[in-house]
């Protein structure tokens, strides 16, 4: 339960984060180009629907169904650099206690996932795969150069 | 934890951050951190850059001392029952950056002070001054200080154009 976002990241150079947020349940989707863009979205998006009172797994699974996976995820090598999906993350939001976020994150292309409390935990988990996906991605593109 | 020192007290004067801010362009903050005993004019070029450099002052500083533990995503099969994965150190390295030669002449949009003394329920917890309009806020997590530091410079952007 909770809202349900898909983080669609294309960069990640210099730790700017850039690429697009897709809200599965209104079924739109926006360009951010930095970290604090991601937050004042999802931040809009939350203030606007917490009145409401939606079964949001059951919209989730259709969105998936969809083919909303098919569009986002996985690390197509073999596509253009600027069209490449670096990572991309299932965010649940669930509670926005204590003036913040809590809820779960989901990394798609590898299937890792744990819960955070806070926004500050919610930014230092995506920096920390974002960081481990760019050394990868480093090594791959050193070993196809040699 | 085990990284983090023992806090042997540490000054007041010691315990405050600055942050000036000289590009706020797509909302994207942009300048310079310092902290008495951390480092001055130490720069991030973004909201991320300068997150990781906050927590790695605190760590640094031994205060305040921290209250959670770091997550980490994993991919075992633990990861998606109860059990929560932790990191083993709350190690953060924040990108050592060159200042933009523009912002010497220039003066910051936007001058904070920031005094985190708690850092419970994974977040902060302290108080915030903007040194250019006076106003401060005493916040209870790190959501509420970027909301409140976005809306200043929002408004100093604003000023400026108008």
């Amino acid at each position: 339960m909770g809202e349900v976002f898909l983080l669609k990241v294309l960069d990640y150079k210099d730790k700017m984060i850039s690429g697009k947020l897709f809200d599965v349940e209104r079924n739109k989707h926006y360009d951010y180009d930095n970290l604090s863009q991601i937050l004042m979205l999802i931040s809009g998006i939350l203030g606007e629907n917490r009145a409401e009172d939606m079964q949001k797994d059951a919209v989730y699974t259709s969105a998936s169904k969809e083919g909303y996976f098919e569009m986002v995820s996985g690390e197509k090598s073999w596509l253009l650099n600027k069209l490449r999906v670096f990572r991309t993350f299932k965010l649940s939001i669930c509670f926005t206690n204590f003036n913040t976020w809590q809820g779960e994150l989901w990394c798609v292309d590898t299937g890792s996932h744990n819960a955070f409390r806070s926004v500050l935990e919610l930014m230092l988990l995506l920096n920390a795969e974002l960081e481990s996906a760019a050394a990868g991605g480093e090594s791959i593109a050193a070993e196809v150069g040699a | 934890m085990t990284e983090i020192k023992e806090n042997i007290g540490v000054k007041r004067e010691n315990q405050f951050d600055i942050i000036e801010v000289y590009d706020f362009t797509d909302m994207n903050p942009a300048g310079l951190f310092s902290n008495n005993m951390y480092g001055q004019g130490l720069v991030f070029n973004n909201l991320m850059t300068l997150v990781m450099l906050v927590e790695d002052c605190m760590n640094h500083n031994a205060y305040p001392q921290p209250m959670t533990r770091h997550r980490k995503l994993d991919a075992s099969e633990d990861a998606h029952g109860e059990g929560n994965s932790f990191l083993e150190t709350c190690d953060i390295k924040p990108p050592v950056l060159e200042m933009p030669s523009e912002w010497k002449e220039k003066k910051p949009l936007g001058t904070f002070r920031l005094r985190i003394v708690f850092r419970t329920m994974s977040g902060w917890q302290g108080d915030v001054e903007c040194l250019d309009s006076g106003k401060t806020l005493r916040f209870r997590s790190d959501m509420e200080l970027i909301m409140f530091m976005a809306e200043e410079l929002r408004r100093r952007v604003d000023e400026i154009s108008a």
